[in-house]
């Protein structure tokens, strides 16, 4: 089969994706910082830097640290706030035809709602993930996706605040990820993503204390691919709703795993910064896999790998 | 915008106690780059195109060890414009981890994987107003503008976009005047190459520091604000370049800020995507906004600032490098 005939189309949960590749929120900035290696509009969808009601300013640095095969960051959200996002981000995404999945976080349910109310009068957002999995805020984000309840109160109250699909992105740092992904469920999100990065840190042994300014941080890249690929087959069995799946893809071998796990679409976050145009050679890469062996669309391999 | 380049490397020699210059043919960033920007190097040099079937290469990953790149900033370009054998841009680097000492490893012929240019450079001076003397009113008249005079101070590694800076002031008319501070004169054959060309033609003259003494004044390279033999050279100075460590750029900032001279620093940090999307590189700024603290992203508002804009602090030992 010619690559020109695979059919690379797939839909997130209502969201129509040209190709099963996503720019994972936080490092993709807001579509354009990779610009002329990556645009926006050539990826399935480009899930943007996580945003909150008001503006954030992170925290401290350190932010980063690289570890085995992967790094830690403890960026704490920092971002512009709704509105200025609303305002003065979203308009040239739209403008380029990209395909746009806002991210957001809250301190408070009520929070959430009013984000994803301002989000839904604004044109140019295809979805809403739902960051309840940052580990680097003190209120909100991980506290809230570590509890079953607290989640499916979460996407509920999304859910009554817009009409957008709504995607919650779980945390891994959890002791039964299938009882989230299940509540979620119940409680009418219409996707899931993960996984979030895995707590974690460093110690800067010359100076003797730790290595970020937060002490803790979120770990990410090839170190915790085979703990998101698990988690990805696990949750991929036990609910119906298409999953956006990723956690350490740094080449399209890996994204084809996720797939085989379970995921519709595939989520590409440290792995950019590696290799800038990594997301290209991952939907090339996709395709390829399919074509040489005359697999006519994506959907032929999802879930290939579950017995 | 930046570019991505599959650069090969011409020459990588080793030019002091792990320090190590490096040219590759990246022709668009070569032609792109100006004084102060970086590249974002992948240390892992890319495998030939006759390795493995077509679908082995289209699926297989990077190495993963160490994971991110390491940016490394520009000392020099050569045949920017019609150059037959394309433009080349060439790194000064000290080995300080994992990644350099990988980086440390390639050899010429290899190709790498090379993002650029980018972050915010160095900004030129006007021409000053005052051709008359030190006194003249600012309203003189353009025809008697006097050449700006600008001093680059560099401490270590961190004389390496300075530079490049040097040699770009110079041929835009600028009286250059650089202050090099090094351990030990063996570290300094690199520079001195470039430099000391230009230092010939008159267009930039270099005073140098090492704590050994093996070359130029015994010391560090801030004793030459106070120093008697480059007090000539402290005359009308219009604008100030540092980089190096912090300690020494925050004496450089002082000196300057005493005299009401402009300038900037150059500030080296870890990175991750070197681009400004994930805001790991964030520096506090001095002033504070409404929110509270304000931080700005050493990859893209930098890696230079403005004199007075960054607190500059005690080197932390990052274990990992940049430039």
């Amino acid at each position: 089969m010619s690559v020109d005939s695979v059919d690379l189309q797939v839909d997130l949960g209502g969201i129509k994706l040209a190709n099963p590749v996503v720019m994972a929120s936080g490092t993709f900035g807001y579509g354009f910082d990779y610009e002329g290696l990556i645009d926006p509009e050539m990826v399935g969808a480009v899930c943007v830097k996580g945003t909150t009601l008001l503006p954030r300013a992170g925290n401290k640095p350190p932010r980063i640290a690289e570890t085995p095969c992967g790094m830690l960051n403890s960026i704490g959200l920092e971002n512009p706030g709704i509105d200025v996002f609303v305002r003065e981000r979203l308009p040239r995404l739209r403008e380029r035809g990209a395909t746009v999945i806002a991210n957001i976080a809250g301190d408070t349910i009520d929070e959430y709602a009013q984000i994803a109310a301002v989000l839904d009068a604004a044109p140019g957002v295809a979805g809403i993930e739902l960051n309840v999995s940052c580990p680097n805020v003190a209120r909100g984000g991980m506290h809230f996706g570590a509890d079953p309840a607290s989640v499916g109160k979460v996407v509920r109250a999304v859910k009554q605040a817009t009409s957008l699909p709504v995607i919650p992105k779980l945390s891994p740092n959890v002791t039964d990820i299938v009882a989230i992904a299940k509540a979620a469920e119940d409680a009418g999100a219409d996707a899931i993503s993960m996984i979030n990065t895995l707590l974690g840190m460093a110690i800067d042994i010359e100076a003797r204390r730790p290595a970020l300014g937060n002490v803790f941080g979120g770990l990410s890249g090839p170190a915790i691919k085979p703990i998101a690929l698990r988690m990805v087959y696990q949750v991929a069995q036990a609910i119906d709703l298409p999953i956006l799946g990723g956690g350490g893809i740094v080449c399209a071998r890996d994204a084809i795993e996720f797939l085989m796990a379970g995921a519709t679409a595939v989520s590409i976050g440290t792995g950019t910064f590696v290799d800038p145009a990594l997301a290209m050679d991952v939907i090339d890469g996709i395709r390829d896999y399919l074509a040489r062996r005359n697999l006519s669309s994506v959907s032929r391999i999802v879930g290939a790998a579950i017995a | 915008m930046p570019y991505l380049e599959i650069a090969r490397v011409l020459r990588h020699d080793c030019v002091g106690p792990g320090l190590h210059e490096m040219e590759c043919l990246a022709p668009r960033i070569a032609a792109a780059a100006a004084p102060g920007q970086f590249a974002h190097v992948n240390v892992h040099p890319v495998q030939g195109v006759s390795e493995g079937t077509p679908e082995e290469r289209a699926l297989a990953a990077n190495s993963a060890q160490p994971l991110l790149r390491r940016p490394l900033s520009i000392f020099d370009v050569a045949g920017r414009r019609g150059d037959a054998d394309g433009a080349r841009i060439t790194f000064l680097y000290k080995v300080r981890g994992a990644g350099t000492a990988l980086l440390a490893d390639v050899r010429p012929g290899d190709c790498l994987n090379i993002m650029g240019p980018l972050g915010s450079g160095f900004s030129l001076p006007a021409p000053v107003p005052g051709g008359h003397g030190d006194h003249a009113p600012a309203h003189a008249g353009a025809t008697c503008d006097r050449a700006p005079h600008a001093l680059l101070i560099g401490g270590g590694v961190g004389i390496a976009p300075l530079v490049y800076l040097a040699r770009a002031l110079a041929a835009a008319g600028c009286r250059v005047t650089v202050f090099y501070g090094a351990n030990t004169a063996s570290e300094m054959q690199a520079v001195s190459r470039r430099l000391l060309t230009a230092s010939a033609e008159g267009r930039i003259e270099v005073f140098t520091t090492t704590l050994d003494g093996s070359s130029g004044r015994t010391g560090i390279v801030t004793d030459l604000l106070t120093a008697e033999q480059s007090a000539s050279a402290l005359e009308r100075i219009d604008f100030v370049y540092t980089c190096g460590p912090e300690p020494m750029m925050a004496s450089v900032e002082r000196f300057a800020t005493a005299r009401g001279i402009p300038g900037e620093v150059s500030l080296e940090t870890a990175l991750a995507c070197g681009v400004g999307a994930c805001l790991g590189c964030a520096r506090r700024l001095k002033a504070n906004g409404e929110a509270g603290p304000v931080y700005a992203r050493v990859c893209k508002d930098g890696p230079v600032f403005s004199m007075g804009q960054v607190e500059l602090g005690p080197v932390v030992d990052r274990e990992e490098e940049s430039k």
